[in-house]
Protein backbone atom coordinates (compact mmCIF):
# COMPACT_ATOMS: atom_id res chain seq x y z
CA UNK A 1 0.00 0.00 0.00
CA UNK A 2 1.63 3.11 -0.59
CA UNK A 3 1.36 5.98 1.64
CA UNK A 4 0.65 8.91 0.47
CA UNK A 5 1.91 12.51 2.22
CA UNK A 6 -0.92 14.26 4.16
CA UNK A 7 -1.57 16.90 1.64
CA UNK A 8 -2.99 20.25 2.00
CA UNK A 9 -4.89 22.81 0.17
CA UNK A 10 -5.45 26.11 0.43
CA UNK A 11 -8.46 28.19 -0.93
CA UNK A 12 -9.00 31.35 -2.33
CA UNK A 13 -12.01 33.21 -4.01
CA UNK A 14 -11.04 37.00 -5.81
CA UNK A 15 -11.25 40.11 -3.96
CA UNK A 16 -10.99 41.80 -6.91
CA UNK A 17 -11.03 41.91 -10.93
CA UNK A 18 -8.42 43.67 -12.66
CA UNK A 19 -9.23 47.61 -12.34
CA UNK A 20 -7.52 48.18 -15.67
CA UNK A 21 -8.06 47.64 -19.06
CA UNK A 22 -6.04 44.15 -19.25
CA UNK A 23 -5.78 42.15 -22.53
CA UNK A 24 -6.86 38.32 -23.38
CA UNK A 25 -4.10 36.52 -21.97
CA UNK A 26 -4.06 38.52 -18.21
CA UNK A 27 -4.76 35.43 -16.60
CA UNK A 28 -1.95 33.23 -17.93
CA UNK A 29 0.34 33.92 -15.33
CA UNK A 30 -2.35 32.33 -12.68
CA UNK A 31 -2.89 29.58 -15.21
CA UNK A 32 0.22 28.37 -16.30
CA UNK A 33 1.24 25.27 -13.80
CA UNK A 34 3.44 25.42 -11.31
CA UNK A 35 5.63 24.19 -8.62
CA UNK A 36 2.39 23.38 -6.63
CA UNK A 37 -0.34 21.50 -8.16
CA UNK A 38 -3.42 24.02 -8.57
CA UNK A 39 -6.81 24.52 -9.83
CA UNK A 40 -8.36 27.69 -10.75
CA UNK A 41 -12.06 27.92 -11.78
CA UNK A 42 -14.17 30.65 -13.42
CA UNK A 43 -18.01 30.92 -12.70
CA UNK A 44 -20.41 32.51 -14.57
CA UNK A 45 -24.12 32.68 -13.75
CA UNK A 46 -26.11 33.71 -16.87
CA UNK A 47 -28.88 36.46 -15.61
CA UNK A 48 -31.83 36.29 -16.22
CA UNK A 49 -32.90 38.98 -18.75
CA UNK A 50 -32.32 41.88 -18.03
CA UNK A 51 -33.28 44.99 -20.44
CA UNK A 52 -29.69 46.63 -20.56
CA UNK A 53 -28.57 47.97 -23.82
CA UNK A 54 -25.83 46.17 -24.63
CA UNK A 55 -28.10 42.61 -24.18
CA UNK A 56 -30.57 44.26 -26.91
CA UNK A 57 -27.35 44.23 -29.02
CA UNK A 58 -27.12 40.51 -28.66
CA UNK A 59 -24.49 39.59 -25.38
CA UNK A 60 -25.84 38.54 -22.23
CA UNK A 61 -25.63 39.36 -18.77
CA UNK A 62 -23.69 37.26 -16.30
CA UNK A 63 -22.19 37.38 -12.70
CA UNK A 64 -18.74 36.02 -12.61
CA UNK A 65 -16.45 34.83 -9.70
CA UNK A 66 -13.10 33.30 -9.51
CA UNK A 67 -11.64 30.56 -7.00
CA UNK A 68 -8.29 29.16 -6.82
CA UNK A 69 -7.13 26.06 -4.67
CA UNK A 70 -3.45 25.14 -4.41
CA UNK A 71 -2.41 21.67 -2.47
CA UNK A 72 1.08 21.04 -1.20
CA UNK A 73 2.29 17.64 0.28
CA UNK A 74 2.87 18.86 3.65
CA UNK A 75 2.45 21.55 5.99
CA UNK A 76 5.62 22.83 5.69
CA UNK A 77 5.44 24.46 2.63
CA UNK A 78 2.00 26.06 2.74
CA UNK A 79 3.58 29.20 3.42
CA UNK A 80 5.78 29.39 0.46
CA UNK A 81 2.71 27.71 -2.24
CA UNK A 82 0.87 30.39 -0.81
CA UNK A 83 3.15 33.29 -1.72
CA UNK A 84 3.67 31.82 -5.10
CA UNK A 85 0.31 31.60 -5.65
CA UNK A 86 -0.91 35.03 -4.35
CA UNK A 87 2.02 36.69 -6.51
CA UNK A 88 0.92 34.22 -9.67
CA UNK A 89 -2.66 36.48 -9.10
CA UNK A 90 -1.02 39.66 -8.68
CA UNK A 91 0.87 39.08 -12.22
CA UNK A 92 -2.58 38.40 -13.72
CA UNK A 93 -4.04 42.01 -12.19
CA UNK A 94 -6.41 39.94 -9.80
CA UNK A 95 -6.40 39.96 -5.95
CA UNK A 96 -7.45 37.07 -4.03
CA UNK A 97 -8.39 36.62 -0.43
CA UNK A 98 -8.78 33.24 1.25
CA UNK A 99 -12.02 31.45 2.08
CA UNK A 100 -11.86 31.88 5.90
CA UNK A 101 -13.93 29.28 7.21
CA UNK A 102 -15.06 28.39 3.62
CA UNK A 103 -11.75 26.00 2.58
CA UNK A 104 -14.18 23.04 2.30
CA UNK A 105 -16.46 24.94 -0.25
CA UNK A 106 -13.99 26.86 -1.69
CA UNK A 107 -11.71 23.11 -2.13
CA UNK A 108 -14.95 22.02 -3.76
CA UNK A 109 -15.70 24.90 -6.14
CA UNK A 110 -12.30 24.11 -7.77
CA UNK A 111 -13.24 20.77 -8.50
CA UNK A 112 -15.18 19.78 -11.68
CA UNK A 113 -18.24 18.97 -9.59
CA UNK A 114 -20.78 21.59 -10.32
CA UNK A 115 -20.19 23.29 -6.79
CA UNK A 116 -21.21 27.04 -6.75
CA UNK A 117 -20.55 28.98 -3.64
CA UNK A 118 -22.15 31.79 -4.82
CA UNK A 119 -25.56 29.98 -5.17
CA UNK A 120 -24.58 28.09 -1.63
CA UNK A 121 -24.59 30.70 0.16
CA UNK A 122 -27.86 32.27 -0.72
CA UNK A 123 -29.25 28.68 0.38
CA UNK A 124 -28.10 28.50 3.87
CA UNK A 125 -30.26 26.60 6.29
CA UNK A 126 -32.04 27.82 8.92
CA UNK B 1 -14.77 12.54 3.74
CA UNK B 2 -15.60 10.86 0.78
CA UNK B 3 -15.11 7.54 1.93
CA UNK B 4 -17.51 8.11 4.72
CA UNK B 5 -20.06 9.78 3.02
CA UNK B 6 -19.91 6.42 0.85
CA UNK B 7 -20.47 4.26 3.91
CA UNK B 8 -23.21 6.38 4.78
CA UNK B 9 -24.76 6.10 1.30
CA UNK B 10 -24.76 2.92 1.48
CA UNK B 11 -26.43 2.24 4.46
CA UNK B 12 -28.66 4.39 3.61
CA UNK B 13 -28.91 2.63 0.38
CA UNK B 14 -29.31 -0.67 2.47
CA UNK B 15 -32.47 0.90 4.51
CA UNK B 16 -34.25 1.73 1.38
CA UNK B 17 -33.87 -1.79 -0.10
CA UNK B 18 -35.55 -2.73 2.92
CA UNK B 19 -39.14 -4.34 1.50
CA UNK B 20 -41.87 -1.93 1.80
CA UNK B 21 -45.71 -2.15 1.81
CA UNK B 22 -48.01 -0.79 -0.78
CA UNK B 23 -49.26 1.57 2.20
CA UNK B 24 -44.95 2.29 3.22
CA UNK B 25 -44.94 5.14 0.68
CA UNK B 26 -44.55 8.13 3.32
CA UNK B 27 -41.21 6.75 4.56
CA UNK B 28 -39.77 5.47 1.48
CA UNK B 29 -39.92 8.48 -0.26
CA UNK B 30 -38.41 10.57 2.96
CA UNK B 31 -35.39 7.77 2.33
CA UNK B 32 -35.26 8.46 -0.74
CA UNK B 33 -34.39 12.08 -0.13
CA UNK B 34 -32.16 11.47 2.09
CA UNK B 35 -30.05 9.84 -0.77
CA UNK B 36 -29.92 13.59 -2.32
CA UNK B 37 -27.14 15.35 0.37
CA UNK B 38 -28.99 18.65 1.03
CA UNK B 39 -26.71 21.46 -0.28
CA UNK B 40 -24.41 22.05 2.44
CA UNK B 41 -23.95 18.07 3.33
CA UNK B 42 -26.02 15.84 5.34
CA UNK B 43 -26.34 17.60 8.87
CA UNK B 44 -24.52 14.56 10.77
CA UNK B 45 -21.30 14.47 12.19
CA UNK B 46 -18.11 13.23 9.82
CA UNK B 47 -20.67 13.49 6.71
CA UNK B 48 -18.59 16.18 4.93
CA UNK B 49 -20.95 18.80 5.81
CA UNK B 50 -19.54 22.46 5.12
CA UNK B 51 -19.48 24.61 8.37
CA UNK B 52 -20.13 27.68 6.56
CA UNK B 53 -19.89 29.12 3.19
CA UNK B 54 -18.80 32.44 2.17
CA UNK B 55 -20.44 34.14 -0.74
CA UNK B 56 -17.70 35.46 -2.92
CA UNK B 57 -17.21 38.82 -4.43
CA UNK B 58 -19.24 38.67 -8.21
CA UNK B 59 -19.01 41.01 -10.78
CA UNK B 60 -21.71 41.79 -13.07
CA UNK B 61 -20.70 42.07 -16.63
CA UNK B 62 -22.00 41.41 -20.26
CA UNK B 63 -20.78 38.41 -22.09
CA UNK B 64 -18.65 41.59 -24.10
CA UNK B 65 -16.71 42.42 -21.30
CA UNK B 66 -16.84 39.06 -19.28
CA UNK B 67 -14.88 37.05 -22.27
CA UNK B 68 -11.63 39.30 -21.51
CA UNK B 69 -10.67 36.94 -18.26
CA UNK B 70 -10.27 34.22 -21.14
CA UNK B 71 -9.09 31.06 -19.27
CA UNK B 72 -7.83 29.34 -22.13
CA UNK B 73 -4.58 31.00 -22.78
CA UNK B 74 -1.77 28.61 -21.13
CA UNK B 75 -1.49 24.90 -21.82
CA UNK B 76 -2.45 22.29 -20.04
CA UNK B 77 -0.32 20.44 -17.76
CA UNK B 78 2.44 18.22 -18.35
CA UNK B 79 0.16 14.67 -19.10
CA UNK B 80 0.25 12.22 -16.18
CA UNK B 81 0.74 9.25 -18.00
CA UNK B 82 3.99 6.97 -16.49
CA UNK B 83 6.20 7.12 -14.34
CA UNK B 84 7.22 10.58 -11.89
CA UNK B 85 10.71 11.23 -13.71
CA UNK B 86 11.15 14.77 -12.14
CA UNK B 87 10.11 18.35 -12.51
CA UNK B 88 9.64 20.72 -15.36
CA UNK B 89 12.88 22.83 -16.09
CA UNK B 90 10.52 25.77 -16.65
CA UNK B 91 7.21 25.52 -14.74
CA UNK B 92 8.64 23.40 -11.86
CA UNK B 93 5.21 20.60 -12.38
CA UNK B 94 5.96 17.15 -11.87
CA UNK B 95 6.53 15.17 -15.65
CA UNK B 96 5.74 11.56 -15.89
CA UNK B 97 7.32 9.69 -18.78
CA UNK B 98 6.86 5.86 -19.64
CA UNK B 99 6.96 4.88 -22.93
CA UNK B 100 4.03 2.18 -22.66
CA UNK B 101 1.86 4.86 -20.94
CA UNK B 102 2.94 7.32 -23.29
CA UNK B 103 2.35 5.01 -26.17
CA UNK B 104 -1.01 3.77 -24.58
CA UNK B 105 -2.74 7.75 -23.93
CA UNK B 106 -1.67 8.25 -28.08
CA UNK B 107 1.41 10.37 -27.15
CA UNK B 108 3.73 8.99 -29.20
CA UNK B 109 3.26 6.51 -31.65
CA UNK B 110 6.31 4.35 -31.32
CA UNK B 111 7.83 3.36 -28.24
CA UNK B 112 11.15 3.04 -28.64
CA UNK B 113 13.39 5.74 -26.63
CA UNK B 114 16.90 6.81 -26.73
CA UNK B 115 18.68 8.00 -23.98
CA UNK B 116 22.13 10.02 -24.46
CA UNK B 117 23.86 11.88 -22.24
CA UNK B 118 27.71 12.33 -20.66
CA UNK B 119 29.03 9.78 -18.29
CA UNK B 120 27.86 10.31 -15.03
CA UNK B 121 24.84 12.53 -15.52
CA UNK B 122 22.14 9.91 -14.35
CA UNK B 123 21.24 7.83 -17.70
CA UNK B 124 20.91 4.71 -15.92
CA UNK B 125 19.63 5.96 -12.94
CA UNK B 126 16.66 7.19 -15.36
CA UNK B 127 16.36 4.22 -16.50
CA UNK B 128 16.24 2.26 -13.58
CA UNK B 129 13.54 4.69 -12.43
CA UNK B 130 11.58 4.03 -15.93
CA UNK B 131 11.85 0.52 -15.16
CA UNK B 132 11.00 0.47 -11.69
CA UNK B 133 7.66 1.98 -12.04
CA UNK B 134 7.13 0.07 -15.69
CA UNK B 135 6.59 -3.12 -13.46
CA UNK B 136 4.77 -1.44 -11.16
CA UNK B 137 2.33 -1.41 -13.89
CA UNK B 138 2.93 -4.78 -15.10
CA UNK B 139 5.35 -4.22 -17.43
CA UNK B 140 7.99 -7.08 -18.00
CA UNK B 141 11.38 -5.31 -17.87
CA UNK B 142 14.47 -7.49 -19.56
CA UNK B 143 17.72 -5.87 -19.11
CA UNK B 144 19.38 -7.20 -22.05
CA UNK B 145 23.17 -7.01 -21.52
CA UNK B 146 24.14 -5.22 -18.40
CA UNK B 147 28.01 -4.09 -18.33
CA UNK B 148 28.23 -2.12 -15.25
CA UNK B 149 26.33 -3.66 -13.61
CA UNK B 150 23.92 -1.31 -12.76
CA UNK B 151 20.32 -3.35 -12.81
CA UNK B 152 21.61 -6.48 -10.83
CA UNK B 153 20.60 -5.14 -6.86
CA UNK B 154 17.16 -3.59 -8.70
CA UNK B 155 16.10 -6.46 -10.19
CA UNK B 156 17.12 -8.73 -7.08
CA UNK B 157 14.96 -5.65 -5.22
CA UNK B 158 12.16 -6.52 -7.45
CA UNK B 159 12.52 -9.92 -6.98
CA UNK B 160 13.61 -10.62 -10.53
CA UNK B 161 15.71 -12.93 -12.28
CA UNK B 162 19.25 -11.97 -12.47
CA UNK B 163 21.42 -13.98 -14.88
CA UNK B 164 25.43 -13.75 -14.76
CA UNK B 165 27.07 -14.64 -17.61
CA UNK B 166 30.70 -15.57 -18.03
CA UNK B 167 32.78 -18.49 -18.25
CA UNK B 168 32.47 -20.71 -14.75
CA UNK B 169 29.41 -18.95 -14.41
CA UNK B 170 25.78 -18.96 -16.13
CA UNK B 171 26.15 -19.56 -19.92
CA UNK B 172 24.03 -18.85 -23.43
CA UNK B 173 23.59 -21.24 -25.96
CA UNK B 174 23.49 -18.98 -29.07
CA UNK B 175 21.30 -22.01 -31.14
CA UNK B 176 18.95 -22.57 -28.57
CA UNK B 177 15.54 -20.95 -29.48
CA UNK B 178 14.50 -20.64 -25.44
CA UNK B 179 10.59 -20.06 -25.02
CA UNK B 180 9.86 -19.67 -29.03
CA UNK B 181 11.37 -23.72 -28.87
CA UNK B 182 8.46 -24.34 -26.51
CA UNK B 183 6.01 -22.25 -28.21
CA UNK B 184 6.86 -24.29 -31.47
CA UNK B 185 5.76 -27.36 -29.28
CA UNK B 186 2.39 -26.22 -28.66
CA UNK B 187 1.85 -24.78 -32.35
CA UNK B 188 0.50 -26.93 -35.42
CA UNK B 189 -0.64 -26.12 -39.07
CA UNK B 190 1.17 -23.21 -40.91
CA UNK B 191 1.78 -21.25 -37.79
CA UNK B 192 3.90 -23.58 -36.46
CA UNK B 193 5.90 -23.58 -40.32
CA UNK B 194 5.98 -19.97 -40.26
CA UNK B 195 7.52 -19.90 -36.56
CA UNK B 196 10.01 -23.28 -37.69
CA UNK B 197 11.85 -20.72 -40.00
CA UNK B 198 11.63 -17.77 -38.29
CA UNK B 199 13.52 -20.04 -35.30
CA UNK B 200 15.85 -21.60 -37.78
CA UNK B 201 16.85 -18.20 -39.56
CA UNK B 202 17.49 -16.49 -36.03
CA UNK B 203 19.77 -19.09 -34.99
CA UNK B 204 21.64 -19.13 -38.12
CA UNK B 205 21.71 -15.24 -38.61
CA UNK B 206 23.28 -15.17 -34.93
CA UNK B 207 26.18 -18.16 -35.00
CA UNK B 208 27.04 -16.17 -38.63
CA UNK B 209 27.18 -12.76 -36.69
CA UNK B 210 29.19 -15.07 -33.83
CA UNK B 211 31.55 -16.75 -36.67
CA UNK B 212 32.00 -13.07 -38.26
CA UNK B 213 33.10 -11.66 -34.85
CA UNK B 214 35.85 -14.23 -34.57
CA UNK B 215 36.94 -14.36 -37.63
CA UNK B 216 37.10 -10.79 -38.70
CA UNK B 217 36.41 -10.75 -41.81
CA UNK B 218 32.91 -12.36 -44.03
CA UNK B 219 31.42 -15.66 -43.82
CA UNK B 220 31.01 -16.74 -47.56
CA UNK B 221 28.20 -18.12 -48.97
CA UNK B 222 29.25 -21.25 -49.31
CA UNK B 223 30.00 -21.55 -45.60
CA UNK B 224 26.55 -20.24 -44.92
CA UNK B 225 24.71 -22.69 -46.95
CA UNK B 226 26.79 -25.35 -45.08
CA UNK B 227 26.24 -24.09 -41.42
CA UNK B 228 22.17 -23.78 -42.08
CA UNK B 229 22.39 -27.78 -43.49
CA UNK B 230 24.18 -28.79 -40.37
CA UNK B 231 21.62 -27.21 -38.22
CA UNK B 232 18.98 -28.51 -40.03
CA UNK B 233 20.58 -32.06 -39.89
CA UNK B 234 21.71 -31.70 -36.03
CA UNK B 235 17.64 -30.51 -35.38
CA UNK B 236 16.45 -34.04 -37.64
CA UNK B 237 18.77 -36.07 -35.19
CA UNK B 238 17.96 -34.49 -31.80
CA UNK B 239 14.61 -34.48 -32.80
CA UNK B 240 14.03 -31.73 -30.36
CA UNK B 241 15.53 -33.74 -27.42
CA UNK B 242 17.74 -30.83 -26.76
CA UNK B 243 18.88 -27.40 -28.60
CA UNK B 244 21.99 -28.39 -30.15
CA UNK B 245 25.44 -26.21 -29.68
CA UNK B 246 27.93 -25.07 -31.10
CA UNK B 247 30.36 -27.39 -30.39
CA UNK B 248 27.87 -30.36 -32.10
CA UNK B 249 27.71 -28.29 -35.31
CA UNK B 250 31.34 -28.33 -35.16
CA UNK B 251 31.42 -32.33 -34.95
CA UNK B 252 29.10 -32.61 -37.67
CA UNK B 253 30.71 -30.27 -40.30
CA UNK B 254 34.11 -32.44 -39.24
CA UNK B 255 32.59 -35.39 -39.94
CA UNK B 256 31.03 -34.53 -43.49
CA UNK B 257 27.81 -36.65 -43.96
CA UNK B 258 26.39 -36.76 -47.19
CA UNK B 259 23.49 -34.00 -47.02
CA UNK B 260 26.77 -31.84 -46.00
CA UNK B 261 28.85 -32.66 -48.43
CA UNK B 262 25.83 -32.56 -51.37
CA UNK B 263 24.98 -28.81 -49.75
CA UNK B 264 28.47 -27.80 -50.01
CA UNK B 265 28.35 -28.96 -53.45
CA UNK B 266 31.34 -30.93 -53.21
CA UNK B 267 32.40 -33.85 -55.63
CA UNK B 268 35.06 -35.29 -52.89
CA UNK B 269 35.96 -35.18 -49.47
CA UNK B 270 38.95 -33.12 -50.38
CA UNK B 271 37.08 -30.85 -52.37
CA UNK B 272 34.42 -30.54 -49.14
CA UNK B 273 37.47 -29.93 -46.07
CA UNK B 274 38.39 -27.29 -48.80
CA UNK B 275 35.74 -25.44 -48.73
CA UNK B 276 34.35 -25.89 -44.36
CA UNK B 277 37.76 -25.40 -43.51
CA UNK B 278 38.13 -22.33 -42.18
CA UNK B 279 34.52 -22.65 -40.85
CA UNK B 280 35.95 -25.59 -38.67
CA UNK B 281 38.67 -23.27 -37.67
CA UNK B 282 36.10 -20.28 -36.99
CA UNK B 283 33.81 -22.68 -35.05
CA UNK B 284 36.75 -24.29 -33.08
CA UNK B 285 37.66 -20.56 -32.00
CA UNK B 286 33.83 -20.11 -30.87
CA UNK B 287 34.72 -23.04 -28.56
CA UNK B 288 38.15 -22.86 -27.25
CA UNK B 289 39.32 -18.89 -28.08
CA UNK B 290 38.63 -16.20 -26.05
CA UNK B 291 35.18 -17.00 -25.83
CA UNK B 292 35.45 -20.40 -24.65
CA UNK B 293 33.49 -21.59 -21.85
CA UNK B 294 30.80 -18.76 -22.74
CA UNK B 295 29.04 -20.10 -25.66
CA UNK B 296 29.46 -23.41 -26.11
CA UNK B 297 27.20 -25.81 -24.21
CA UNK B 298 23.71 -25.84 -23.22
CA UNK B 299 22.11 -22.44 -21.90
CA UNK B 300 22.66 -23.38 -17.96
CA UNK B 301 20.06 -20.97 -16.71
CA UNK B 302 17.31 -19.99 -18.59
CA UNK B 303 15.12 -17.15 -18.67
CA UNK B 304 12.00 -17.21 -15.97
CA UNK B 305 9.21 -16.27 -18.36
CA UNK B 306 7.15 -15.32 -15.66
CA UNK B 307 9.92 -12.71 -13.50
CA UNK B 308 8.99 -9.30 -13.27
CA UNK B 309 12.89 -7.97 -14.13
CA UNK B 310 15.00 -10.77 -16.12
CA UNK B 311 18.92 -8.86 -16.08
CA UNK B 312 21.55 -10.39 -18.04
CA UNK B 313 24.48 -9.51 -16.57
CA UNK B 314 27.73 -9.72 -18.82
CA UNK B 315 29.68 -7.33 -16.49
CA UNK B 316 32.18 -10.45 -16.27
CA UNK B 317 32.55 -10.82 -19.85
CA UNK B 318 33.10 -7.36 -20.18
CA UNK B 319 36.14 -7.44 -18.22
CA UNK B 320 37.61 -10.54 -20.88
CA UNK B 321 38.02 -7.94 -24.09
CA UNK B 322 35.68 -6.19 -26.22
CA UNK B 323 35.09 -9.00 -28.43
CA UNK B 324 33.90 -10.95 -25.54
CA UNK B 325 31.17 -8.67 -24.85
CA UNK B 326 29.70 -7.97 -28.22
CA UNK B 327 30.04 -11.86 -28.78
CA UNK B 328 27.70 -11.69 -25.39
CA UNK B 329 25.73 -8.55 -26.23
CA UNK B 330 24.25 -10.11 -29.67
CA UNK B 331 23.29 -13.36 -28.06
CA UNK B 332 21.86 -11.86 -24.98
CA UNK B 333 19.92 -9.41 -27.67
CA UNK B 334 18.81 -12.67 -29.75
CA UNK B 335 17.49 -14.67 -26.73
CA UNK B 336 15.43 -11.42 -25.28
CA UNK B 337 13.92 -10.67 -28.12
CA UNK B 338 13.44 -14.24 -28.62
CA UNK B 339 11.45 -14.24 -25.24
CA UNK B 340 9.18 -11.49 -26.28
CA UNK B 341 7.83 -13.25 -29.34
CA UNK B 342 7.72 -16.41 -27.45
CA UNK B 343 5.07 -15.15 -25.19
CA UNK B 344 3.12 -12.98 -28.04
CA UNK B 345 3.19 -16.67 -29.65
CA UNK B 346 1.97 -18.39 -26.32
CA UNK B 347 -0.33 -15.19 -25.87
CA UNK B 348 -2.06 -16.32 -29.25
CA UNK B 349 -2.32 -19.65 -28.12
CA UNK B 350 -4.15 -18.75 -25.18
CA UNK B 351 -1.69 -20.35 -22.51
CA UNK B 352 0.16 -17.66 -21.05
CA UNK B 353 -1.28 -13.66 -20.78
CA UNK B 354 -0.51 -10.88 -23.22
CA UNK B 355 2.15 -9.00 -21.27
CA UNK B 356 3.98 -5.91 -22.60
CA UNK B 357 7.54 -5.81 -22.46
CA UNK B 358 10.10 -3.02 -21.90
CA UNK B 359 14.19 -4.24 -23.28
CA UNK B 360 17.17 -1.74 -22.15
CA UNK B 361 19.51 -2.50 -24.41
CA UNK B 362 23.24 -0.60 -23.47
CA UNK B 363 25.01 0.16 -26.44
CA UNK B 364 28.91 -0.98 -26.98
CA UNK B 365 31.74 1.25 -25.32
CA UNK B 366 31.39 3.97 -28.04
CA UNK B 367 32.05 7.03 -28.23
CA UNK B 368 28.61 8.32 -27.90
CA UNK B 369 27.89 6.72 -24.41
CA UNK B 370 24.86 6.21 -24.86
CA UNK B 371 22.05 4.21 -23.66
CA UNK B 372 19.73 2.27 -26.59
CA UNK B 373 16.20 1.57 -24.81
CA UNK B 374 14.13 -0.17 -27.32
CA UNK B 375 10.78 -0.56 -25.90
CA UNK B 376 8.32 -2.46 -27.31
CA UNK B 377 5.04 -4.27 -27.18
CA UNK B 378 5.90 -7.60 -28.71
CA UNK B 379 6.99 -7.45 -31.97
CA UNK B 380 5.02 -10.38 -33.38
CA UNK B 381 1.31 -9.57 -34.15
CA UNK B 382 -0.34 -12.69 -35.33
Amino acid sequence: MLALPATQPVSWAWHEAPRQNVTADVLARLITPGPYPKRVSLQFRPFPAVSAAEEAAGAGVCLMSLFVTVTVPGSDEIARAVAWTEAAAGSSKIRLRRMSYSQAAGFAATLPCGICPAELARRMPH
Amino acid sequence: MTLRTAARSQRLAGRQARPASAGDRGPAREDAARLVAPAWGWRSASCGRAAHVSAPPEYQATTNQACGLFPFVAGSGTPVAGTPVGRHQLWGEVVCLDPIAWLRAGLVTNPGMFVLGQPGTGKSTLVKRLVTGAVATGVTALILGDTKPDYARLTEHLDGQVIRIGRGMDRINPLDAGPLGEALRRMSGPDADALRWEVRSRRLSLLMALCTLVREARITNAEEVVLGRAIDLLDDRLAGARAPAVTDVLTVIEQGPDVLRSAARASSQHEYLDRVGGLVFTLDLLCTGSLAGVFDGPTSRPIDLLAPVVSVDISRVGAAGDKLLTAAMLCTWAYGFGVADAAAALADLRVARRRPYLAVMEAVASPVCGFCMNVGMPSRNR
